[in-house]
This record gives C-alpha cells, sequence and structure tokens, in this order.
C-alpha cells in the first residue's frame, strides 16, 4: 500500500482516516468551518428521510 | 469508505448534514401537528423550511457533487412546497384556542 510514491502529507491523512473510521467518526479536514466531531449521514439515509417526510406530510393532507 | 479519496467531498457532507438537520425540525413539527399543537407545529416548521432552503441552496463546487445531490435535492424541494402549504393552511386556519406561540 505504501509505495515510493506516497508523501508523508498522505500518510498522515490516511492514518487520520483509519483512526477515522475505526472510530466511526467522520473526518472535515477540508472545511474549517463545519462542526468537527460530527457524525456522518449516509446518502441513502438522509435520502429516507426526506421520503418519510413526504409521505407524513401526504398524510397530514388526507387525514 | 476506508480511504480519503474515496470518501464524500466536504461540501456533499455538509449538504447531507443541513438536510439530516431539516429532517429533525419538521419531524418535531410534525409531531406537535398531529398532537394539535398548532403554535409548537408552526415554530419546527418554520425553523425547518430554512434549513431545508439551507441545504437546497448549498453551493456545490463540482458537477460531480451536484449530480449526487439532485435526487436528494428534488426530493428536499417537494417537501419544502408541502410544508410551506402546511404553515399557510396553519396560519389561516381558524379556532385557534389562544393566540399565545
Amino acid at each position: 500500500q505504501t509505495t515510493a510514491m506516497a508523501t508523508p502529507q498522505d500518510q498522515v491523512e490516511d492514518l487520520m482516516q483509519q483512526v477515522a473510521d475505526e472510530n466511526g467518526l467522520e473526518l472535515q479536514m477540508e472545511m474549517p468551518g463545519a462542526a468537527t466531531g460530527t457524525l456522518a449521514v449516509g446518502t441513502a439515509t438522509v435520502e429516507k428521510e426526506q421520503d418519510e417526510l413526504t409521505e407524513r406530510l401526504a398524510k397530514l393532507r388526507n387525514g | 469508505r476506508t480511504r480519503a479519496a474515496s470518501s464524500p467531498s466536504p461540501a456533499l457532507e455538509q449538504h447531507k448534514a443541513l438536510a439530516d438537520q431539516a429532517y429533525r425540525s419538521i419531524t418535531l413539527g410534525l409531531d406537535c401537528d398531529d398532537k394539535g399543537d398548532r403554535p409548537g407545529a408552526l415554530e419546527h416548521y418554520r425553523r425547518g423550511v430554512k434549513e431545508l432552503k439551507n441545504a437546497i441552496e448549498l453551493p456545490l463546487p463540482t458537477r460531480q457533487d451536484r449530480e449526487k445531490a439532485e435526487s436528494l435535492n428534488a426530493k428536499m424541494r417537494g417537501n419544502l412546497e408541502q410544508i410551506e402549504n402546511r404553515v399557510k393552511e396553519l396560519v389561516q386556519a381558524p379556532a385557534m384556542a389562544s393566540t399565545s406561540a
């Protein structure tokens, strides 16, 4: 995995990502303004959430 | 997922975080609405509307991100319209027990 092409910066980032993955954390290194330590939300999850809202809103109209 | 390069971009992560935030507010609003708590519903809906707009309007710098965000944005736009209509209904509906908010 580590090759002569890898720079120390890459290795540091890989290690940080590895630690984050092992602990279920999301790294947001490139976004200083973002809340750090925020748990990542999966794309499928947020789409399901919106579907759920659509259903509940529809029920509201029919009920 | 185990490599930084394959992780979603920070902009997309932000997009999902905003969508999730809006979902929470609107869910609280729906819970209030179900219970007949109109002022509570309005408060959460209005916050949810702002949060949905923040998510939908979040600038996504790359075309790849915009394509990935398209499906979620379409759902959020639909829900935004529904909630705005619901807010109007709640505001206009008579029979408020009191004017307290």
